[in-house]
C-alpha cells in the first residue's frame, strides 16, 4: 500500500504546504482508495530532501511533489483517470507543462509564504499556532520561528520586505540586518523612508510616537500586500495566457490547459489558491482581490478544488505511529542514528 | 588633553594613501579580448567573466552563463566571437567574482557616457523585455534562466570536483594548488560563496540543515538529474521545431551550458546527460564562430 506523508492533522492537510494537499488530491484521483493512505505525520525527517510531501511505495521512497509527480505518470491507472498524465502528451506540452510547474514553484510558493508567514496578522493569529497541533511538547517552540525566519527571507526575492532585493540577488540577501551602532543607526540614515528616531519628551509624546509607528508599519504592509498581489496577477497571467495561447479561448474565459482533466501544474495551483485564498486566515486580502480580478479563474478553481476535496475525503487517513511521529524522542534517535527512516 | 603621537598622526594623515579621481576611468585594454567585426551601433560594452579558455583560436568564457551570453552578445551584435587580435571596441574580460556588486559573475559593463554596470538580473531583464514577445519563448527562457542555473550550482556544490577544474571554471588561484591548507580553504570559502547564486540556498533553506547524518543537498541533486536529463530533451525538440529569433537566442543559452559542462564537468553526473545528447552538442559547437 501506498504511503503518503504530509504536514496535517487529524485527517485534514495543512494549509502550509499546498505541494502537500496537491499530492493528495493526485493520488485520490489515480488510484483506488484501498490502494493508498495518507499519513498526517508533519515529520520532515522522513524525508530524504527534509521537505514534505513523501511518497512510500513497496520498493522506493519518493521525496516531494515533482518525484510523486513523476511516479504517477509513469503509473498504469494515470491514463484511465480523470488526471491529465504528460506521459501521452506531445512534446510541446510536455515542455509547457515543465515550465509552468517551475513557475508555480518557485514563484507563487513565494507569495504563500508572505501570506502565511510574513503577514502579521495571518503569521500572529493562524499560522504560527498551527504548529501547536503538529508537534508533542517541546517540538512546537521553535519551528515555527524557524519556518518564519525561512519565509521572511525568502520574501525579499520578490522584493516584498523592507530591505529590497532581486530575484537574482546572490549576495544582499543573506545579510542579516546591521545592529545599530554609534557609526551606523537610523538617525545618520541617509534613506528617506526611514523613520526618524525621535526622544520622548513626555508620555504624551511617547504615545504619540508609538501611534506614529504603528502607522507606519501598517502602511509598509499595505505596500507589501499590495506589491503581492500584482505578483500573483502577473503570475496568474502566465497561466490565463497559456490556456489561451493550448486552447485558442479569449483571455476571459479559463478551463483545463491540456485536454478534459486538470494536469500536475494545475493541481499545484489551484491547491495553492485553496491556501491563499482560505477562509480560515484572518486576513483574506488575496482571496478579495482574486474575486474582483480573476472572475473566471476564480470560480473555475473553486469548482475544481470542491471536486477534489470530495474525492479527498473519502481517502483514508491516519496519524502517526511510532518513529514516525515528530518527538523529541524520535528526533533525538534520528540524530544519533538509532532511527532510520 | 591626550596628545596624539606623531607617529599615529603621520600615518593617518598618509591615508588614503592614492587619491582616486572623480574622472571616468577606463578598463584597462590589456586584460579585454575584443569581439572580432564591427557593429552597426556604437555601444561600448565588456562582458566580465569569471575566466576564459582557447577553443580553437577562439578565446571563449568557461563557466556556463557567461559563455550563453558572449555567444547572444556576439550573435546579436553581428561580431564573431574574440580573438587575441580582435579588432571590435567591445570585448570579455576575465576578472574576480569578488570584483562584482553581488559577489557573481558575469556583469556587463557599458562604457558609453557614463558607465554602467549590469548584473545578470538585469542582463536576464532586458533581454527579455527587448527580444522576446512569445508567450511560450518566455516560459522556456524562464525555465533555463532558472533550473539550468540551479543543477549546475549543484553539481558545484555536490560533485567534490578538482581544485585544478575549479581554477580553471572560475579562475580562482592556481599558485596555491600545492598548498593543502590553503587550497582547502579557498574551495571551501568559494563553494559557501557557491551556494548562494541564484539565490539557491534561500530558496531551499531545508537541504543546508546539517546536523543529520543524511546528505539532503546530494539527494536532490540526484533527483534533479533526471529532471534536468527530461527538461534538456523536451528543449532541445523546442529548438529543432523552432528557428525564429527568441528560439535562436535560447539555443545560444542552452549552448553555453552544454559546452562548458562538456568542456570542464565531463566527468559528473551532469557531464552524462550532456554527453549523451551528442548530436545537439555538435550543434552548440557549430555556435562557436
Amino acid at each position: 500500500m501506498l504511503q503518503l506523508h504530509v504536514w496535517g492533522v487529524d485527517g485534514e492537510i495543512s494549509l502550509i504546504s499546498p505541494e502537500c494537499l496537491a499530492s493528495a488530491w493526485l493520488l485520490s484521483l489515480v488510484f483506488p482508495k484501498n490502494d493508498f493512505e495518507i499519513v498526517t505525520s508533519s515529520n520532515t525527517n522522513i524525508s530524504d530532501i527534509n521537505k514534505l510531501p513523501v511518497l512510500i511505495t513497496d520498493d522506493k521512497k519518493l521525496n516531494g511533489f515533482s518525484e510523486i509527480v513523476d511516479f504517477i505518470d509513469g503509473n498504469k491507472f494515470a491514463n484511465e483517470s480523470g488526471y491529465w498524465s504528460s506521459r501521452a502528451s506531445s512534446p510541446r506540452e510536455k515542455l509547457i507543462h515543465s515550465c509552468l510547474l517551475n513557475l508555480v514553484e518557485t514563484r507563487v510558493d513565494v507569495i504563500n509564504q508572505y501570506n502565511l508567514y510574513s503577514n502579521t496578522k495571518n503569521y500572529e493569529k493562524y499560522t504560527r499556532k498551527l504548529f501547536q497541533n503538529y508537534f508533542p511538547f517541546p517540538m512546537m517552540y521553535n519551528q515555527p520561528l524557524k519556518f518564519h525566519n525561512n519565509a521572511v527571507a525568502q520574501v525579499k526575492l520578490l522584493g516584498l520586505s523592507k530591505n529590497k532585493t532581486s530575484f537574482f540577488d546572490f549576495t544582499t540577501t543573506f545579510q542579516e540586518e546591521v545592529a545599530e551602532t554609534e557609526y551606523f543607526n537610523s538617525e545618520l540614515s541617509d534613506d528617506e523612508d526611514e523613520e526618524e528616531k525621535e526622544v520622548a519628551l513626555s508620555s504624551l509624546h511617547e504615545k504619540q510616537l508609538i501611534a506614529k509607528s504603528k502607522t507606519k508599519a501598517a502602511l509598509l504592509e499595505s505596500k507589501n500586500s499590495l506589491r503581492c498581489l500584482v505578483l500573483l496577477n502577473h503570475y496568474l497571467q502566465e497561466f490565463i495566457k497559456t490556456f489561451k495561447l493550448l486552447q485558442n479561448e479569449n483571455e476571459n474565459a479559463f478551463g483545463y490547459l491540456f485536454g478534459g482533466s486538470p494536469s500536475a501544474c494545475e493541481l499545484l495551483l489551484y491547491a495553492y489558491l485553496h491556501s491563499l485564498s482560505s477562509e480560515k486566515l484572518p486576513d483574506r486580502f488575496v482571496s478579495s482581490y482574486l474575486d474582483l480580478k480573476h472572475e473566471k479563474l476564480v470560480s473555475f478553481s473553486k469548482e475544481q478544488i470542491n471536486n477534489l476535496q470530495k474525492s479527498l475525503s473519502n481517502s483514508s487517513f491516519r496519524p502517526p505511529q511510532g518513529a514516525e511521529i515528530p518527538s523529541l524522542f524520535n528526533e533525538v534517535g534520528y540524530l544519533l542514528g538509532s532511527i532510520k527512516y | 588633553m591626550l596628545q596624539v603621537p606623531q607617529t599615529i598622526k603621520t600615518f593617518f594623515d598618509a591615508v588614503p594613501v592614492k587619491n582616486i579621481s572623480n574622472d571616468h576611468t577606463k578598463l584597462d585594454d590589456i586584460n579585454i579580448y575584443h569581439f572580432q567585426g564591427t557593429s552597426n551601433s556604437q555601444a561600448k560594452f565588456t562582458l566580465a567573466v569569471f575566466n576564459t579558455t582557447q577553443e580553437g583560436d577562439l578565446i571563449i568564457p568557461t563557466d556556463p552563463i557567461s559563455l550563453g551570453y558572449t555567444l547572444i552578445l556576439s550573435h546579436k551584435s553581428k561580431f564573431t566571437l574574440p580573438k587575441e587580435n580582435g579588432s571590435s571596441n567591445c570585448g570579455i574580460m576575465a576578472m574576480s567574482h569578488l570584483g562584482s556588486p553581488n559577489n557573481v559573475l558575469p556583469v556587463l559593463i557599458e562604457d558609453d557616457n557614463l558607465r554602467n554596470i549590469k548584473t545578470l538580473d538585469s542582463i536576464n531583464h532586458d533581454l527579455i523585455e527587448n527580444n522576446f514577445d512569445s508567450h511560450e519563448a518566455k516560459l522556456v527562457n524562464s525555465l533555463v534562466d532558472s533550473k539550468f542555473y540551479d543543477v549546475w550550482v549543484q553539481c558545484i556544490l555536490n560533485e567534490d570536483l578538482p581544485y585544478k577544474v575549479l581554477s580553471e571554471l572560475f579562475g580562482l588561484d592556481e599558485t596555491i594548488e600545492g598548498n593543502v591548507v590553503l587550497r582547502e580553504t579557498q574551495k571551501y570559502e568559494f563553494l559557501t560563496q557557491v551556494a548562494n547564486w541564484n539565490s539557491f540556498k534561500l530558496r531551499h533553506p531545508t537541504l543546508f540543515e546539517q546536523w543529520t547524518r543524511t546528505n539532503y543537498l546530494k539527494n536532490y541533486y540526484e533527483s534533479q538529474i533526471g529532471e534536468f536529463a527530461k527538461d534538456l530533451q523536451l528543449i532541445i525538440e523546442y529548438l529543432n521545431n523552432n528557428s525564429d529569433e527568441q528560439s535562436t537566442l535560447i539555443k545560444h543559452k542552452v549552448a553555453g551550458y552544454m559546452i562548458s559542462i562538456d568542456k570542464f564537468l565531463k566527468s559528473t553526473k551532469l557531464g552524462d546527460v550532456v554527453v549523451s545528447q551528442g548530436e545537439f552538442l555538435h550543434q552548440c559547437y557549430d555556435l562557436l564562430v
